[in-house]
């Protein structure tokens, strides 16, 4: 809808959205150069979003072609806003509570890493009040659940059909029972309904997964803990399983009951039809949620500067900066664990079982991380995100608490969705042709996290947004609030958008005829090891023929290999020979994929951190302007395609899927699609990072001869 | 001398041959004057030989040997940065075999080399080396111009013997006065076109340091020549590749700098380059951060910034960029040198066309480019790239300064992939070839001794 009218500009309210503050004569810089070029217009604080109104709306005719239609290029939605500072007299002072004094300049750091810089020297005084207590009021102070945007917009729109697509919500039994079935666990494996009424307990969802022979009675002993819960299976029967641990037992009487409900619960998963059991204590392997929080913090701090000079100053020691952040280590070793993890499923054979105390922080990150590389469905776009919605959003990851979005304890804060989505994207830069979402994807993914329209990353569990939906709604009768999907794609993107969120060269399997559970199958036989698969079917086909040349290579590989290293098969050795090789072998798309951990492997999501510093583009270049050339490429067996269709006069018309924003790629930033969004500015034709010194002709014959210290990394 | 006299053992049965991401082989292993061969027979014995390594003795960097018990285990780690693992049945086989390969691979005479004993099937040995004369290099010029000519003064490599026979200068300078402009330059390395601009008529030359001394001398002849080259540009850049304090410093040593009184329309610009041993020795920092092949490469990152190489990758591309832009913006003249105008100086004249002209970024081009301003225009690529990477030697004249070009080239491909008519594996081959090669391209030091 349209705003109320109360405002000159013209601007975009969403439904439900209303004005908190308004301050005019605000002068935005624009960041760029650091020169202090910038325009006047209104600053406006909602329930909803900050937002700078342009005053020359001249932007018309260079609307960036990768819009989002909810969050334009000068909003900031409330939960998006990282830290406010204020400068006075040139110093800058963080804004958190109360103010004494008001500023003369704002900056405003976001979690999706752009950097605002508004100027409020020639506003009102009572308006710089109005606008700066409110922002930092509704953005920086505790919040209450129901004053979130999420539910006045739901109650605002109450016809929202959250138009479901096929992504898998896991909110119903017979998800989980068509899991079972996808995956082939509905032998050993039942979804059970223990949890209706939440009898169980409130973090776990209404419905989940354990093995066959545990009980109703265990799963309610201790509130599910204890209880093995299920992820996912591997091909070979071989189960990823979770269980939230006891907490530490003062009582020995307690934790003597504990330990002995928890050996017959091995017992009972140890014993056939169930696969050796292989337990991974998480909370003492991997790095712990303070650790990670230090490391983003640290990491994303690198990104938030405020003009060029900071850019060039970091720039000269950038590679130690970048490793005394550990954000990288930490994604190396999140990977690590994951092939640790998938090797025993993988090639032991045995079931994994991750225990951490809630089973919902670096359980969700490594049960994710795993099925991406195991089971090729996870690398479509809807299976990754039925995924998300059966490890994050049903099984009870805390993204209010996680996200601070209420800002009620800054102690609970960890990113760990937005690992996750770096330990994935460092799988896409690696293997592109195996996903079939682009990294833009994922950047598009990890900015949503701060769109509070969706109901996904704004609840700690399905139990919290149950009873926020159905409980006493505040104002309307209206029934249960409707809440919209982050996976409805369209509520954010035109379609011309959305396009750039599918892989365009991602491998799809060449099965085109057979139904999507047909091509399943054939998928995970194709997964089986070999030595199985060689007596059930004939080796006349060409590529069979392949694999098994590959096995015997293969096995006398690691015969002699073994041979060299002395035969010791502790732990470590059997990592290294399954990573080895793996590597050693040409890539299956759609069968096991392990990432390189090597440091030089381990990369900055430059799209994600980098877009909005116009330093770090490359006009023209980057791996865009390959991916455009190929697009222009397909485009053209496309449209000769058609017309070898229409001569033999077949009246099919096709859907030639152009990407018509590609084209042009001279033109294109490496940073695309997100760099369109900065204006063109005047930059010198070659890339040269003295340009610096050299601001411009008359600057370099005035000068004499001279010793410029090349940035200062001579030295 | 005779290479039989090196080869203390030439074949030896029952081989373990092993490599980072091969599967190990057993074999035969023989040496020649100038191959390592190991054979094996997968087959068993009746089948046929496959030859597993083929590997030229020149590649071989440093030799490693381990005794243990009745065997030993030789490390071979080769010029193009490949270790190799040899299990040799028998010490005192092992220890020949080690020797044979470090005095063969130590050989230091030209010509002896391979090269000289390589006949491909099929040769004719006039093709491919007359592929980029200088000649048409230099009519393309004369088409657009008239202020350039082709001298003859270097015809017998009298007036600078690191230079290549023909040389471009400006049509108003005689031979004469280039041979007295040739004295006042390091090396006899008097100014020279390196690079013409069609757009702006504007060049780019290259020299060695003019040799003002402590008495700040002058040369006449070099202002003349200089000056000649400005024509009608309005001013030019001395793009200087050390600090103003070492090239002051090299007066002390001879060298120097070009004063601005003598030169009044040139501007000094310094950009310092490291060269040399520094160099030298990021690139073996480097190697050996790419060789920690522990999975827990934790200290990567700071250890690829300690050894500097990327920010000595930095300093080249964007000083050609700078020389590139007072040629394109600036509308200027540049004359590029260091000290000898054998190194940096090369590296940045050569960048410097790569960005600037589209047409040295196709594979003929690009050759073309290598054989002007690399090979022609007398990079010492003998002493500079005798040892690699790995060498325990005590290092002489070894710096890569063509590996660091090379990686510059890939930098600019890999930022603008639809750049370059070429890939990465053309660079890797011409690395190789570089240090190690059956083809005579790279071999020597200048066209004199070719």
């Amino acid at each position: 809808g349209r705003g109320d009218g109360a405002i000159g500009l013209s601007v975009c309210f969403c439904t439900g959205e209303l004005l908190l503050c308004e301050a005019n004569t605000v002068y935005k810089y624009i960041q760029e150069d650091g020169s202090n070029r910038g325009t006047y217009g209104k600053l406006i604080c909602t329930n909803f979003k900050i937002s700078f109104l342009d005053e020359d709306s001249a932007s018309d005719d260079n609307e960036p072609q990768f819009k989002n239609k909810i969050i334009g290029e000068n909003d900031i939605t409330l939960q998006c806003v990282d830290q406010i500072y204020g400068v006075y007299d040139e110093k800058k002072k963080l804004l958190t509570g109360q103010l004494r004094k008001y500023p003369e300049k704002l900056i405003i750091y976001c979690k999706d890493l752009r950097v605002f810089h508004f100027c409020l020297r020639y506003t009102k005084e009572e308006e710089v009040k109005r606008i700066v207590s409110g922002i930092v009021h509704h953005s920086q102070t505790p919040k209450l659940l129901k004053r979130l945007f999420l539910f006045s917009y739901a109650s605002a729109a109450p016809n929202n059909t959250g138009g479901r697509n096929q992504t898998v919500m896991f909110d119903t039994l017979e998800d989980w029972r068509d899991e079972l079935e996808r995956t082939k666990g509905n032998v050993k494996y039942k979804a059970v309904v223990t949890n209706e009424g939440y009898r169980v307990s409130e973090k776990l969802p209404l419905y989940f997964v354990v093995p066959i022979c545990v009980s109703e009675e265990s799963i309610l002993k201790f509130q599910g803990r204890g209880i093995p819960i299920w992820c996912w299976s591997c091909h070979n029967g071989a189960a990823l399983l979770k269980m939230s641990a006891f907490p530490k037992e003062q009582d020995d009487n307690t934790s003597q009951m504990q330990k002995a409900f928890l050996d017959g619960i091995y017992r009972t998963i140890s014993n056939p039809p169930y696969e050796l059991l292989k337990t991974e204590d998480l909370s003492s392997s991997l790095p712990s949620l303070q650790d990670i929080q230090t490391a983003y913090t640290r990491f994303k701090q690198l990104f938030l500067i405020d003009n060029s000079t900071d850019f060039w100053a970091t720039d000269v020691k950038w590679f130690s900066l970048l490793e005394s952040t550990n954000w990288l280590e930490i994604i190396r070793r999140f990977l690590k664990k994951a092939i640790e993890v998938a090797e025993c499923l993988e090639r032991q054979n045995s079931n994994v079982l991750l225990i951490e105390e809630s089973a919902t922080d670096l359980c969700c990150v490594i049960s994710s991380l795993v099925q991406v590389m195991m089971d090729s469905y996870s690398r479509t776009k809807s299976g990754f995100q039925s995924l998300i919605q059966k490890e994050w959003v049903t099984g009870g990851h805390s993204f209010l608490d996680r996200c601070n979005h209420l800002h009620k304890n800054d102690k609970e804060e960890a990113p760990l969705f937005l690992l996750l989505l770096d330990c994935v994207w460092q799988l896409v830069q690696q293997y592109p042709p195996a996903f079939e979402f682009t990294e833009t994807y994922l950047t598009v993914l990890s900015d949503s996290l701060y769109v509070p329209i969706f109901s996904t990353f704004f609840f700690n569990s399905q139990h919290q947004k149950d009873t926020n939906t159905t409980g006493e709604s505040l104002k309307t009768q209206s029934g249960p609030f409707k809440f919209l999907t982050v996976w409805d794609w369209s509520v954010q993107f035109e379609p011309k958008a959305q396009a750039l969120l599918s892989n365009p060269l991602y491998a799809e399997k060449l099965k085109p005829d057979k139904s999507q559970r047909k091509t399943t199958r054939f998928k995970h036989q194709r997964q089986l090891s070999l030595p199985l698969t060689q007596t059930k079917s004939s080796p006349k086909r060409g590529f069979f023929r392949e694999e098994t040349d590959h096995l015997i290579k293969n096995i006398l590989g690691k015969r002699i290999g073994k041979f060299i290293i002395n035969s010791s098969d502790e732990p470590h050795n059997s990592f290294k020979e399954f990573y080895d090789s793996w590597h050693s072998k040409p890539v299956d798309y759609h069968g096991l994929l392990l990432p390189s951990i090597d440091g030089p492997e381990i990369k900055v999501w430059a799209q994600r951190y980098l877009r909005w510093i116009p330093e770090a583009q490359l006009p023209g270049g980057g791996t865009i302007a390959t991916a455009a050339k190929i697009l222009d490429l397909m485009e053209e067996v496309q449209s000769l395609q058609v017309k070898m269709d229409e001569e033999h006069s077949q009246a099919i018309s096709r859907d030639v899927q152009a990407v018509p924003m590609l084209r042009n790629s001279a033109r294109l930033s490496s940073l695309f699609p997100f760099a369109l969004l900065q204006r063109q500015s005047i930059k010198p034709a070659l890339p040269t990072s003295t340009w610096k010194d050299l601001e411009d002709e008359d600057d370099l014959v005035k000068r004499d001869d001279e010793f410029v210290d090349l940035s200062g990394d001579m030295s | 001398m005779e290479f039989a006299e090196l080869i203390k053992t030439s074949r030896v049965e029952s081989v373990v041959l092993a490599g980072a991401g091969l599967p190990p082989a057993r074999g035969t292993l023989c040496i020649t004057s100038h191959h390592l061969l190991l054979s094996s027979r997968p087959g068993g014995a009746g089948a046929a030989a496959t030859v597993e390594l083929w590997l030229l003795i020149r590649n071989v960097d440093a030799v490693e040997k381990r005794l243990c018990g009745s065997s030993g285990t030789i490390t071979l780690r080769c010029k193009d940065l490949r270790v190799l693992q040899l299990e040799i049945p028998g010490m005192e086989e092992c220890l020949n075999v080690a020797s044979s390969i470090e005095a063969l691979s130590s050989v230091d005479s030209l010509m002896m080399m391979y090269p000289f004993f390589y006949r491909p099937q099929g040769l004719r040995l006039e093709d491919g080396w007359h592929l980029f004369p200088l000649e048409r290099f230099f009519q393309c010029i004369a088409a657009q111009t008239n202020q350039w000519r082709l001298s003859a003064v270097n015809k017998d490599f009298s007036t600078c013997p690191t230079y290549p026979p023909a040389l471009i200068v400006p049509a108003a300078v005689d031979d004469g006065a280039l041979r007295k402009a040739a004295r006042f330059r390091h090396g006899g390395r008097f100014p020279v076109l390196s690079y013409y601009h069609r757009k702006n008529g504007t060049v780019m030359l290259r020299s060695g340091q003019p040799l003002t001394g402590p008495n700040r001398k002058r040369c006449p002849e070099d202002e003349l020549l200089l000056a000649a080259a400005l024509a009608q540009a309005a001013r030019g850049f001395v793009v200087d590749t050390r600090s103003l304090q070492a090239a002051k410093q090299a007066r002390m040593g001879g060298g120097g700098t070009e004063p601005k009184s003598a030169y009044p329309r040139w501007k000094r610009l310094h950009r310092p380059l490291e060269r040399g041993r520094p160099l030298q020795e990021s690139f073996v920092r480097l190697v050996d951060a790419c060789n920690d092949a522990s999975l827990s490469m934790d200290r990567w990152l700071s250890r690829l910034e300690s050894s500097r190489w990327l920010s000595h990758v930095k300093a080249a591309l964007s000083t050609a960029c700078l020389a590139a832009q007072c040629l394109e913006r600036e509308e200027a003249c540049v004359l590029v040198h260091g000290a000898e105008g054998t190194d940096t100086t090369l590296l940045v004249t050569a960048l410097a066309q790569l960005i600037l002209d589209p047409s040295c970024r196709t594979l003929a081009g690009f050759q073309g480019l290598l054989e002007r301003e690399w090979i022609q225009a007398g990079h010492p690529f003998h002493v500079r790239c005798a040892r690699s990477a790995y060498s325990h030697a005590r290092l002489k004249q070894e710096a890569p300064l063509f590996l660091l070009f090379l990686d510059c080239v890939w930098q600019l491909g890999r930022q603008f992939p639809r750049s370059l008519e070429f890939g990465e594996r053309l660079l890797l081959a011409l690395f190789d070839s570089a240090y190690a090669s059956s083809y005579g391209t790279f071999l020597g030091n200048n066209e004199k001794e070719r």
